[in-house]
């Protein structure tokens, strides 16, 4: 299972990493910047799909859960998204910008 | 399966926007007006055959979600509206703005196909600790395809940690249909990854964060399974 450890009073993020049956986490992400929601696994469980800003706006970044550096996700663009489930057919972020709320595809591909 | 998740999704004012898959070209907004008086929570996948949105509330939205509430315009051509059963059970001043879906393909604990899982949300506390979780969850309810909603956990302390409003979605659900996760409060009163077991409701944390530190945003891996204590 992967989930966002957070610390304050500053609120930053990263990724780990934890077995369901239990055991000790392994961080996957090292850069203490802000995540925006859960990550998402690819169908194959070699990828998580989050978003952050790691490169200016926020964006989808791509990480494999074997070890390396996140990289963008080309196709969702520059905008604040919140990733979907890359599990269950097409992918999905959400976009919430002012008073609209937009839900955007990505390609898991990316 | 995708008519029967509409036919038993008929009680306002909740109400879920669900799009079947494969329907409309990507990316898309939805909208419009999702209804008055309404917030619309996270993305909720449902049984693989599409894609639900909640709708849900009652009573005047927490002032940083007003914004959300009237203004989605456009209404994305293929989505459908059904409401949620369990408007009954929304108190003023809860939201549930928390939910997650699974795929239809295998049997949930209680013996349905598929479903939806929620959380009502209620309070907004101020200060505290981590100012970042301002709200929680008091109910977690599931909504089983074809059943009506029943309520699966419940705390009478602010335990059960929702996230800022641009963390929308809070719960996780095992790919066998076992287990849920979310991030409660430890004996340490950080907030943990945290398993129900949907079989006998049985909770365990998953994590132990340090000091001023806490877990949330889980998800399962693709082969995630069981109830393995």
């Amino acid at each position: 299972m992967a989930f966002v450890r957070t610390s304050g009073p500053g609120a930053v993020d990263d990724l780990f990493l934890v077995p369901i049956e239990g055991g000790v986490p392994r961080r996957l992400t090292f850069d203490n910047r802000e995540i925006y929601g859960p990550p998402s696994w690819t169908e194959d469980g070699k990828d998580l799909i989050f978003s952050s800003a790691r490169a200016g706006l926020p964006s989808l970044w791509r990480l494999p859960v074997a070890g390396g550096d996140p990289r963008a996700v080309a196709e969702a663009g520059t905008k604040r998204l919140l990733s979907g489930d890359f599990n269950q057919g097409p992918s999905l972020g959400l976009h919430a910008q002012h008073s609209q709320q937009k839900y955007l595809a990505a390609d898991a591909e990316g | 399966m995708w008519r029967q998740r509409r036919s038993l999704l008929s009680q306002a004012p909740g109400k879920v926007f669900c799009r079947p898959a494969g329907n409309g070209a990507f990316p898309f907004t939805i909208g419009p007006r999702f209804g008055s008086g309404r917030y619309c929570g996270p993305v909720v996948l449902s049984t693989g055959k599409g894609v639900c949105v909640f709708c849900v509330g009652r009573g005047d939205p927490p002032p940083d979600r007003r914004h959300r509430e009237t203004e989605l315009a456009q209404f994305f051509t293929g989505w459908q509206s059904g409401n949620i059963h369990a408007d009954q059970r929304l108190q003023e001043g809860e939201w549930s703005l928390h939910g997650a879906g699974r795929r239809g393909q295998t049997s949930t604990a209680d013996g349905r196909s598929g479903g939806l899982l929620f959380g009502l949300v209620s309070g907004w506390p101020s200060g505290g600790f981590l100012p970042q979780f301002r709200k929680w969850i008091r109910h977690l309810y599931g909504l089983p395809l074809g059943g009506t909603p029943r309520k699966l956990y419940a705390r009478s302390q602010r335990k059960l940690y929702a996230y800022s409003t641009n963390r929308a979605q809070l719960l996780a659900w095992s790919p066998d249909g076992k287990l849920v996760a979310f991030s409660e409060a430890n004996a340490e009163g950080r907030p943990a990854i945290t398993l129900l077991s949907l079989a006998d409701h049985s909770t365990r944390h998953l994590t132990s964060p340090p000091v001023e530190h806490f877990d949330s945003q889980p998800a399962f891996s693709p082969d995630a399974r069981g109830w393995l204590l």
